[in-house]
């Protein structure tokens, strides 16, 4: 346990390490973040851009942009809020330039589904039939195709396993907006994964 | 059990799956699970799909663009170094500037009225005497550089 602890410690300093030696100036420090942080960031550009050559060129930006402004970056606090937050702008302004109306969208009205409209409507195994390892790539989708501030608190929360507590500050909203969208988020998502896997094509 | 029991440990469940609930209302919903059937079912269903996100495999960029991510990140950090050099090469040129005008008006000072006079830099009007010398200086230089740059105004046709 005791050891755990001081591993966990040591790691954090590590990691803190090497963005105050990126702040020298030092190259192995950025490539050690880059190995550390590159799936993760990666990730979270994906599935808030959803086009991997789009993803490809934010996760580059965003690394220019970490040497940039590396000097404004306050080694006290976590490296890893302040990179996702870097990738984070690009990710917004490229979207914003893309389509501007589409930030704000919480969906399509009618795709507001009350928890009494989706109750049990499918078997019970439908949901445990996706946990296949083929049947990825569908919740992949599945996700993908909510609207961005669904998809990203998801991403957040079960992939990137931040605390919410964490994820409100990047997102810059209230606890109970992170509280929300988790909610209306996983609800969104459980709808659609119950369709899918109840439609008659399904094997 | 309360009807309004079940209805709030349903609209509870998606943040339990979340793992977004306090301590209080985790025991709560825990407590009523264990008695209800109907419920528990529901949960499992949330779990599942919390399950599904979280075992979503993670995609990975491909090496060669974290290659281009280093290289490009690397001449970006060059060049900004680049640019601090340059920065603080103009600031200590103009401390050295400053510091030759100060001076040069004490040294003047020294050899035109003796060592002597030096001393009044602290203690009489010897400071003045800088001071006028020093803007003196700066004014011919303002007035050789504006005829000079009239002069190669007039020569570009310019002017
Ligand atoms: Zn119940």
């Amino acid at each position: 346990m005791m050891a755990d602890a001081a591993a966990d410690w040591e790691a954090l300093l590590s990691r803190d390490t090497d963005a105050a030696r990126l702040q020298r100036g030092d190259l192995d420090a950025l490539a050690a973040l880059l190995a550390r942080y590159q799936n993760r960031l990666y990730r979270y550009l994906l599935r808030l851009v959803r086009d991997p050559a789009i993803a490809e060129d934010l996760f580059q930006q965003t690394w220019v942009r970490v040497v940039e402004k590396i000097r404004r970056y306050d080694p006290r606090r976590s490296f890893e809020a302040w990179l996702f937050a870097v990738a984070r702008n690009l990710a917004i302004d490229h979207l914003r330039r893309r389509a501007p109306e589409s930030l704000d969208d919480a969906g399509p009205a009618g795709a507001a589904e009350t928890p009494a409209a989706r109750v049990a409507s499918a078997e019970p195994g439908v949901l445990a039939g996706l946990l296949a390892r083929e049947r990825a790539e569908l919740v992949a989708q599945v996700l993908a195709e909510l609207p961005l501030i669904y998809r990203e608190t998801l991403t957040l929360r079960f992939e990137e396993e931040m605390k919410l507590e964490e994820i409100a500050a990047l997102l810059a909203v209230p606890l109970s907006t992170v509280k929300t969208r988790l909610r209306r988020g996983l609800e969104m998502m459980r709808h659609r994964l119950e369709n899918l896997a109840g439609e008659s094509s399904w094997p | 059990m309360a009807v309004n029991e079940h209805e709030e440990t349903r609209a509870r469940l998606p943040l339990a799956a979340a793992g977004a609930l306090e301590a209080g209302e985790r025991e709560q919903i825990e407590r009523h699970l264990a008695g209800c059937a109907a419920c528990a079912a529901e949960w499992e269903r949330w779990r599942l799909c919390g399950l599904l996100l979280k075992r979503l495999p993670t995609p990975q960029p491909s090496p060669l663009v974290v290659e281009r991510a280093r290289a490009r990140a690397v001449a970006r950090l060059l060049e900004t170094s680049d640019e601090r050099s340059t920065q603080v090469g103009i600031l200590l040129a103009v401390l050295v500037a400053w510091t030759l005008t100060l001076g040069s008006g004490v040294v003047v000072l020294v050899l035109t009225r003796g060592i002597a006079a030096a001393a009044e830099l602290f203690t009489g009007n010897g400071w003045l005497w800088v001071a006028a010398y020093t803007t003196a200086g700066w004014f011919l230089a303002a007035v050789a550089s504006a005829v000079l740059g009239r002069r190669y105004r007039t020569s570009r046709g310019l002017a």
